[in-house]
């Protein structure tokens, strides 16, 4: 087994007539965390719709332990990598029938009914991700952070070995922030399951990820570990604001702070005065 | 989830005995009423005048109106899951519009009266036909089917037929207005036994081959792109589901008017009884369609009698109302609840 897991070489995609992605190379290690970061309309989702397939390939490869992930057959790649994309529109179900769909990947030809097995897997994932106690609710009737569980819930039954989350943080407070990444990080060290997402909190990039991607402009700006892409040079250079940047005093990882146009401005001040 | 499994065997129980009491009470209602204890013995004894009418006009009354039922109420389900809209019924796609453009463009020329009764039916088939393919063409782009404009193409044909069936009204004679009138009420009074086998085979292996696609329509809940992760194709399905649901639409259409609200309704009340799971949804949907029309075509073949109301009609008012009392209960159930 080689310790790359999903290599992205040279990949270019785009949209037809539309944004285009500079060739992008990349590779995860198996049971990593990979953060994908950069500010809006930088190319994030582009690479990440890219890479599972959504959108026309213009140039290089992308291999999932070395088979070209872009041609395997879209039910063996259903087994092999799980997608959580954001969730906004009404869907109207329970819990448990939400995850059991994640079990179709896996289903017999004319299997009609959920066998005993995609019972146990589907309770095993809701308890894991702990939305068991909600399995006869309607979707509907969840908080945003529940149903973002309900959906990583849905996407480990697929069972796959690369998990794809897009933005699994947004909008959710910090308690859920937490459960979610932490839930990731467990299933990362126990599962070794590798996760590639899109995250635009650099704080939650910093102390989740192993790794990341800085992208700006439909390129990849740098990449490395936290340390090496949370300065405040890149930042201030690729999103355009001030920013100070610190080490957090248990993990060690960096931490960005925003400054204000205001407290700029008094600080210049100040500097004058003295 | 042992529990749905539950509740859809109590569904299945409670709807197969629904279907033999809309049967029989079919069969004994009319201008001669028969006492539904009698139907079997005279089905037996197989003589006589009851017999003749039991067997030669009501009986395949009751098997058209249940195809038809069954097949606008399937094909109505089915659209309303690809389109992941819940207002889509099978007339929106105007493939009912096509076919009544076609019937009347073949009244109004006066066709009619020279050919066969089969001219009308095959006039609205092929109305809908070309309404199917033209909608299916014009939202084909670069070899990829965009559901979303898919939708807008086919109400925007719709209205295009509609106006041109209105220019065509509005051009002819009396008598040729008044039969485009009396068949876009629709009736289930065909005589032609041909036909209506041809229905009934087209209505049940409708129901088997969209059996065929229960997974795909129950990923495509999660949305199209969602479906894809789970490896669905969802084009291909798309596709099919499609061209089944306009076929059937295609063929009820043709043979029977526009019969309005079956495909928009039952779907509906089906889905408030047992939720959005398609491996019961389909067959549910089907079932109670063609309980729905035998339901109401008996009232309408008594309600004023000796005459006869067109069904479209009592469908409309009767499905219209229910639908509104099943809506307004869900929604009230609703708010009181939160």
């Amino acid at each position: 087994m080689t310790s790359t897991f999903l290599d992205i070489h040279d990949f270019a995609c785009g949209y037809p007539g539309g944004f285009q992605l500079k060739p992008v190379s990349l590779s995860l290690k198996k049971g990593s965390i990979t953060g994908i970061i950069g500010p809006n309309g930088s190319g994030k989702t582009t690479l990440f719709r890219g890479i599972i397939g959504e959108l026309q390939k213009k140039s290089g490869s992308v291999l999932l332990g070395g088979q070209d992930l872009l041609s395997i057959h879209r039910k063996e790649k259903a087994k092999l990598l799980a997608i959580v994309t954001q969730d906004t529109e009404s869907i109207g179900m329970t819990v448990e029938e939400y995850v059991l769909l994640g079990r179709m990947p896996h289903h017999k030809s004319w299997q009609f009914f959920d066998s005993a097995e995609d019972l146990e897997i589907a309770e095993h994932y809701m308890k894991l991700t702990g939305v068991i106690h909600k399995r006869d609710k309607q979707l509907d009737h969840l908080s945003g952070g529940e149903r973002q569980l309900a959906a990583i819930a849905r996407a480990l039954a697929q069972e796959p070995t690369l998990l794809l989350l897009d933005e699994p943080t947004a909008s959710l407070d910090i308690s859920h922030q937490g459960q979610i990444l932490n839930l990731l990080q467990k299933l990362n060290q126990e599962l070794e399951l590798t996760v590639l997402m899109v995250i635009h909190d650099l704080n939650l990039a910093s102390e989740y990820c192993d790794f990341l991607s800085m992208i700006s402009g439909g390129k990849v700006y740098t990449q490395g570990t936290p340390e090496q892409v949370l300065n405040y040079q890149n930042i201030e250079k690729v999103y355009k604001s001030v920013v100070v940047t610190r080490t957090n005093p248990i993990s060690g990882k960096p931490v960005v702070f925003m400054v204000s146009q205001k407290s700029l401005n008094n600080k210049a001040i100040n500097k004058v005065n003295k | 989830m042992k529990r749905k499994y539950r509740t859809w065997l109590i569904f299945i129980l409670t709807l197969l005995p629904l279907v033999v009491i809309s049967i029989i009470l079919s069969l004994s209602v009319g201008e001669m009423n028969i006492s539904p204890f009698q139907v079997f013995s005279i089905f037996k004894t197989g003589e006589g005048m009851e017999y003749t009418i039991l067997r030669e006009i009501r009986l395949p009354r009751i098997i058209l109106g249940f195809a038809v039922g069954g097949a606008l109420s399937l094909a109505g389900v089915i659209l309303q899951g690809v389109y992941r809209n819940p207002l889509v019924e099978p007339y929106t796609l105007g493939i009912s519009g096509g076919a009544a453009l076609g019937v009347s463009i073949v009244i109004g020329a006066g066709l009619y009266h020279q050919v066969g009764s089969l001219v009308l039916p095959a006039a609205g088939f092929m109305g809908g036909l070309i309404t199917i393919f033209l909608v299916f063409f014009l939202s084909m782009k670069k070899g990829s089917l965009n559901i979303q404009s898919m939708l807008l193409i086919g109400v925007m044909i719709s209205f295009v037929a509609s106006s041109a069936m209105m220019f065509v009204m509005a051009t002819t004679t009396a008598e040729s207005l008044h039969n485009i009138m009396f068949w876009i009420m629709g009736s289930l009074d065909e005589p032609d036994q041909l036909l209506i086998k041809i229905t009934f085979w087209v209505s049940v292996s409708g129901l088997l081959i969209s059996y065929m696609f229960v997974r795909p329509l129950n990923a495509l809940r999660l949305g199209e792109s969602r479906a894809k992760h789970l490896g669905i194709n969802t084009t291909r399905s798309v596709r099919i589901l499609f061209i089944l649901a306009s076929l059937l639409t295609g063929v009820c259409v043709s043979v029977a008017g526009l019969i309005g609200f079956v495909g928009l309704v039952v779907p509906h009340f089906i889905k408030l009884l047992i939720g959005n799971d398609y491996r019961m949804l389909l067959a549910g949907s089907f079932l109670g369609g063609g309980i729905f029309v035998l339901f109401c075509d008996a009232i309408a073949r008594t309600i004023i009698l000796p005459n006869e109301l067109p069904i479209g009609v009592i469908t409309g008012i009767f499905g219209g109302i229910l639908f509104l009392l099943v809506i307004t209960g869900s929604l009230q159930r609703k708010t009181t609840h939160e």
